[in-house]
């Protein structure tokens, strides 16, 4: 067997662990008291551990709410749909958000956990936020060179470690309760209306910062790239004067 | 030579690679930046360290501007029949440069294939083609680098029928054909001699030791039927014996400890590191007494 196909089948059979690639295995040579399907399966148990631990790092409140066994369980069905793509670990669990929703409408043992998939997804953007690169500094100098009728193309860049977020459910609270792993009962009650907010990084820290409709608006169409005409036209000034000075906006571009 | 004692005298970002160093993980990152402890000099996982911003990069900068510190990377998938990574490459060489890092060592092995990563130090079978990739592989990289890389014996738990080329005989070769440095897990070698019958003496008598730059000890875990390469124990007496065969002969070359699950405290890992440098301080002298 040449060296790519050994490799190919060699990772098949780790990614879809159960189903062993009959020809790989005979490849493979009994040695001491180690079986072939015994290779194999370390390389199986190593593999699932390291992303099991992982994942764990990465969705804690997820974990907490779901416990350990079932936990464990969907790890290993999301490495089996969603292998890893990127050489860097700490990237991996991208679609575990999009994964558990599936899984919540065909699951009826999760049907009382609607909120999981937003749950997960803002435990991914406040992992995400951590490893995010550095923002620049807002250069108010260069903006303040930039002519009037130029601002119909000039719009603004948010942090990039900065995600928006809005949900109809009471998430942050369940997050908060749920990263303390709090044992005792507790009862959330839903908002009464949507509710905003947004993640971003402040130096080395992960924050979460509740907005209010208007300051989501703002942040919405700045990330959709809306002219400083459009934002005007908005009335959005105060908000993007406001996130300009606290740092969620960092930067601008004239489109040409 | 520079003793233990005397790079630790010596620590800065710019000193030499001597002595006994620790692999740094993230648990102990913050105690060694506030009480900067005599350890020679650090082993960071690159791969834990390739961000450009936040916390990680800030500790990266300040890690490698009190201790000399090389990177040992596991996602290069040099073994792999995919396409090298040039961006990964790229991103590692810029923070060698950015943050003057001695050297990058990699594994014998891929990780990777067909765009897919395992994140495990995936074993290949020693052929002649497997020969002719991995010189192809490492020639390319050090090409990009600029400079010779660390090659690392792995452990395995998988006995390829097919293989043609003993373990020592594959990364010497590889080694001499694609003029890079070898990077010399004792623990692996002892991890492969127990779970695939290697045979340590011939292991032994055919390294090339004008190119081992860097020696590893580590902890490995007893498992029914097999010894599994955890980094989760102290380094096993087998294992010690081993090093003292091989340090014997290159007394000089620099030797790192690595705990890289269930990790203790710093004070544990320095005192591994101690008893290590012990032996390669009694082992320079031994030679000395014997050229003098």
């Amino acid at each position: 067997m040449s060296l790519a196909n050994v490799e190919y089948q060699f990772l098949y059979s780790l990614i879809h662990s159960g189903n062993n690639d009959i020809d790989f295995m005979s490849e493979l040579a009994v040695v001491g008291s180690l079986s072939v399907e015994k290779q194999l399966s370390i390389y199986q148990n190593n593999i699932n551990g390291a992303h099991q631990k992982v994942l764990a790092q990465v969705y804690p409140a997820c974990l907490n709410i779901l416990g350990e066994d079932y936990f464990n369980q969907l790890c290993y069905f999301y490495r089996c749909k969603y292998p890893s793509t990127r050489p860097d670990l700490n990237m991996y669990g991208e679609y575990f958000s999009i994964f558990l929703q599936k899984r919540i409408a065909i699951k009826e043992e999760l049907s009382d956990f609607e909120y999981l998939g937003e749950l997960a997804e803002l435990e991914w953007y406040w992992h995400k936020s951590y490893f995010s690169d550095n923002d620049p500094l807002f250069d108010f100098e260069k903006l303040a060179r930039i002519s009037v009728e130029k601002y119909e193309k000039l719009s603004f860049t948010l942090s990039y470690s900065l995600s928006l977020h809005a949900t109809e459910y009471p998430l942050i609270e369940l997050w908060n309760a749920n990263i303390q792993k709090l044992t005792d009962t507790q009862t959330f009650l839903m908002p009464d209306s949507k509710k905003y907010f947004c993640i971003f990084r402040e130096k080395f820290k992960p924050v979460i910062e509740i907005l209010n409709e208007k300051q989501h608006a703002c942040l919405t169409l700045i990330s959709n790239k809306a002219s400083l005409i459009e934002l005007n036209e908005a009335g959005l000034q105060n908000e993007l004067m406001s996130f300009i000075e606290n740092g969620r906006i960092t930067g601008f571009l004239i489109d040409n | 030579m520079l003793s233990q004692t005397q790079s630790v005298d010596a620590r800065s970002g710019s000193a030499p690679i001597a002595g006994v160093g620790l692999g740094l993980r993230s648990p102990h990152i913050n105690e060694v930046l506030s009480d900067l402890p005599n350890i020679p000099w650090f082993e960071l996982l690159a791969d834990n360290h390739m961000v450009e911003g936040g916390l990680i990069a800030a500790q990266l900068e300040k890690i490698s501007g009190h201790y000399p510190t090389t990177f040992h990377s596991v996602g290069l998938s040099l073994a792999s029949v995919d396409s090298l990574d040039l961006n990964y490459l790229a991103k590692l060489k810029k923070l060698m440069r950015q943050h003057g890092v001695k050297w990058l060592s990699e594994h014998c092995c891929f990780t990777s294939v067909a765009g897919f990563h395992s994140h495990d130090l995936l074993p290949i079978p020693y052929t002649e083609e497997s020969l002719r990739h991995m010189v192809q592989r490492i020639s390319q990289v050090q090409d990009f680098l600029g400079e010779q890389i660390l090659l690392e014996n792995v452990s395995s738990y998988m006995n390829f029928a097919h293989t043609t080329i003993s373990e020592v005989d594959f990364i010497t070769a590889v080694a001499e054909q694609s003029d890079c440095l070898l990077l010399i897990d004792v623990n692996n070698v002892y991890v492969n001699h127990i779970n695939l019958g290697t045979d340590i003496d011939d292991y032994l008598a055919k390294l090339p030791y004008e190119r081992i730059k860097e020696v590893h000890l580590a902890g490995f875990d007893e498992r029914e039927g097999f010894i599994l390469d955890a980094h989760n124990n102290p380094v096993e007496e087998p294992v010690w014996e081993l090093y003292k065969q091989l340090i014997q002969i290159i007394p000089d070359v620099p030797t790192l400890i690595e705990w890289d699950n269930d990790i203790p405290s710093l004070q544990t890992l320095m005192a591994e590191a101690k008893k290590a440098a012990l032996i390669q301080n009694a082992m320079m002298h031994k030679v000395s007494h014997v050229a003098g």
